[in-house]
Order: C-alpha cells, then structure tokens, then sequence
C-alpha cells in the first residue's frame, strides 16, 4: 500500500483510539486509551512527515466512522481487530518498525484487559439521554449546550488537521512552535468536548475536513479568519456560561473562554511571522 | 419522512433540537466529496467564508448520487443533510420542486436559517448548472455560485 493511503488507514485508527477513549467510563482505562490516542497522533505526525520526504501528496480523505459499541470489553476487541487491519498495511522500514512495536504493545494491554473484562460494562455514550453528569438543565440550555459541544467538537479536529498540515509544510522554527502549541490545545480542547459528548450520550466521530480548508496558500488569511472565529468561540462561551445557569458548567466555559485569548495570541505571532517573510 | 416533514424540520432545526435534527448532528448523510460527480456545484457565503460544496450524479433522470461537503456551521449541515436524504433516489424534476419549495418556506425562517439552508439550496442550484455545462461540453471544473444575503449581515440586521 502507498504511503498516503497507509495514512488514511493510520489517520482513521487514530480517531477510532481516540474516540474509544472518549465512550469509556472506567477513568484509569478510558486514561490508559487516550494516551495510546495520543500515541496514534505522533505516528501519524511521523508519517505525514515521511510523505514529505517523499514528495508524496497526503491528504484527510477517510471513511466516515461509526465508534458505536455496546460494551467496555467491545471496545477492547473493536482496537484489536483495527490496529491489526492497519498492521496489515505496513511496509518494512525503521519507521513502520517503530510503529509496530508501540501497536504490538497496545494490543498486549487490550488483551489483558478483555481478558479482565469479567463484568459486563455498558457504553451510555449514544443513548442520546443528554443528561449531563445529573444536572437539571433546562431544554433551552440543554440545546445550546449540545449545538456547542458539536460545533467545537469539529472545530477543534479541524485545527489540529490544519494545523498539523501547514506545520508539516513550513521551515520557519517559530511558525512550527506556534503550530505545535495550537495543536497541543486544539488536542486538550477536543478531550474535554468529546468526553462531554459521551457523557450527555451523543458522542460520534467529527464530520470529514474537506480538502479546500487545508490546502491552501493563503495561510495568512486562514489565521485572520480563524481570529475572528476564535472571537466567536469566545462569545459562545460567555453566553453559554451566562444560560447554563449551573457553577461547574459555567467555571468550566469561563475557563475555555480565556484559553481562547492565547490561541488568539498564538495566531497573531504567526501572522507577524507570515508578514516578516 | 415525508417531505412536508423535512421541510418542517428545515425551519425549526437548532433553535429546538429535536430527536430527528440531533441524529443528522451525530451522523450527518451523505457527506463527503464524490469522485467523478456530473455535476460540482458550490455556494459562498463571501462575507463569513462558509461555503457548501454539492455533488451530483443523475441517472435515467432519478438522482441517483447526491453528497456535500461544507465549511460551515452546524445548521448549514443538518440542512445538507436533510436536503440530500430528501431528494436522492427521486427523479431530478422532484428533487428540483422540494428545492423550490424548502427556498418558499424559508421566507418565515430566521434570517440565519434562511442563509445557512440556501448555502445548501444555491449549492445545488450550481451543481445542475455545472451538469448542463458539462453536457454541452463545456470544461468547468465546478460552478460557483454567491450567497446573496450573509448570515453575518443578517445576524447584524437581527440584533
């Protein structure tokens, strides 16, 4: 297989460790899965870096992803049996070498904890109750609260998409710094959102980014429209803060709305950068 | 559901997710790009830079292939959505009339609905357009189409 389509397959494994992490409960567990998620990413940064060697064109194309399960231990054997689909697809080099012996791991772990797996443990993440951690928020909140959760839940993969693709494709240290720091808190961002997702049970995997939002030249626009949507964000925050009308929630979109002032920070750096060339 | 019901649905999405609405939040249909479309049809929204791309494929005069892509808001995706899952399968004349009849009944919608659904309609609008030009051999690669009233300006009206 082509280096661009095993990217797509490593790209796909990638959201469903991630997603799976966010459907499960158990907190050591659901830690454990997130920091293979993670794990995931880093291969794939390594591989988009490998196509660059290469001069070969990658891209975000893949399937749609359906993550439902209806049980912990599923989840556990659905990770097997996707990493050996991916394992299927390697070639026979230092890097995939690599790869395989951080996925050979992980599947040992998922083993023993399927085998572990002596109770039953349900998934509640897609019974679209929208009960969040038993607060009695009202329709209204509610609502908002979910067309939240789904706007950012894409955005935020959107940014670290993008990117992680214009900080594959610059020379320049400090744009690349920039990039990493906007990915590390576009990462922190989509954990909070996905595991809001599954714990109000409507948690699904992001939409497809389509091709024309990353592949672009005019990467300078990109960070002043993403200013003005950084803007926007954090006027959903204040105003869903306000609606809520419940202290955690509320401390909680405070605290994103602020986060949301240093990425603003971080893209006019960028820019200045862009400028100075 | 019917059409009536999807038309419903069109003016009432967001402001009051329902149990339908907040299902093509999870799993949106019909999205992504289709390789090898007919027709590629796509709407801007200048102003805001959201756009909605539309492909299409018509066989024996039924739509046989509808899809889209979007850099929008989550309106404009449930509309997608709902649009496309309406009219696929049904002959393009129908397909062409729900379009006609979403765009009537939009009128009473808010004026951010209204621009998020008609990135979808104007979209489609482009993409038979697009069609045409490729049946009279015309090399497009796709055919855009301006969104006429923004959302941000009407939202600025709104306020």
């Amino acid at each position: 297989m082509e280096l661009n389509n095993i990217y797509k397959v490593k790209h796909e494994l990638w959201l469903k460790v991630l997603f799976a992490s966010f459907a499960i409960k158990d907190e050591k567990i659901k830690s454990e899965i997130y920091e293979f998620s993670q794990i995931q990413f880093r291969h794939l940064k390594w591989l988009s870096n490998e196509c660059k060697a290469n001069n070969i064109a990658y891209d975000y194309n893949r399937f749609e992803i359906d993550i439902r399960q209806d049980t912990q231990a599923q989840y556990f054997q659905y990770l097997i049996n996707e990493i050996k689909i991916s394992m299927r697809q390697y070639k026979e080099n230092v890097l995939f070498a690599r790869i395989i012996s951080d996925e050979f791991y992980m599947m040992q772990r998922l083993e023993s904890l399927l085998k572990n797996s002596t109770q039953i443990v349900e998934i509640t993440a897609f019974n679209k109750e929208r009960i969040y951690e038993n607060k009695e928020l009202d329709k209204t909140s509610t609502d908002a609260f979910t067309i939240f959760l789904f706007e950012e839940t894409y955005k935020e993969y959107e940014l670290i998409l993008v990117y992680s693709y214009m900080q594959n494709y610059t020379e320049e240290t400090l744009l690349y710094n920039v990039y990493q720091d906007l990915i590390d808190e576009s990462l922190y961002h989509l954990k909070c959102f996905g595991n809001m997702l599954s714990k109000m049970g409507i948690l699904s995997v992001p939409r497809i980014v389509i091709e024309s939002i990353y592949q672009r030249e005019d990467i300078e626009q990109f960070l002043v429209d993403g200013i003005a949507e950084e803007e926007a964000a954090k006027e959903e925050c204040r105003k869903l803060a306000e609606a809520v009308k419940d202290e955690d929630l509320s401390q909680f979109f405070n605290y994103i709305n602020y986060q949301e002032n240093y990425h603003i920070e971080l893209m006019q750096k960028a820019i200045k950068v862009l400028k100075e060339k | 559901m019917n059409k009536k019901d999807v038309l419903e649905l069109e003016n009432d999405q967001i402001k009051d997710v329902s149990a339908e609405i907040l299902d093509h939040m999870m799993y949106p249909r019909n999205y992504g790009k289709l390789e090898e479309a007919q027709g590629i049809g796509m709407c801007v929204d200048k102003k805001t830079g959201e756009f909605v791309m539309l492909y299409i494929n018509v066989l024996n005069d039924n739509v046989n292939t509808i899809q889209f892509g979007a850099n929008a808001c989550q309106d404009t995706i449930v509309a997608g959505s709902l649009f496309t899952e309406m009219v696929k399968g049904d002959t393009l004349k129908n397909a062409i009339r729900a379009a006609e009849l979403m765009d009537e009944k939009l009128e009473g919608a808010p004026k951010k609905q209204q621009a998020c659904s008609r990135l979808v309609l104007r979209a489609f609008d482009a993409a038979l357009i697009n069609r045409d030009n490729h049946n009279n051999g015309v090399d497009e690669e796709m055919t855009t189409i301006d969104l006429v009233q923004s959302c941000e300006i009407e939202d600025e009206v709104e306020k």
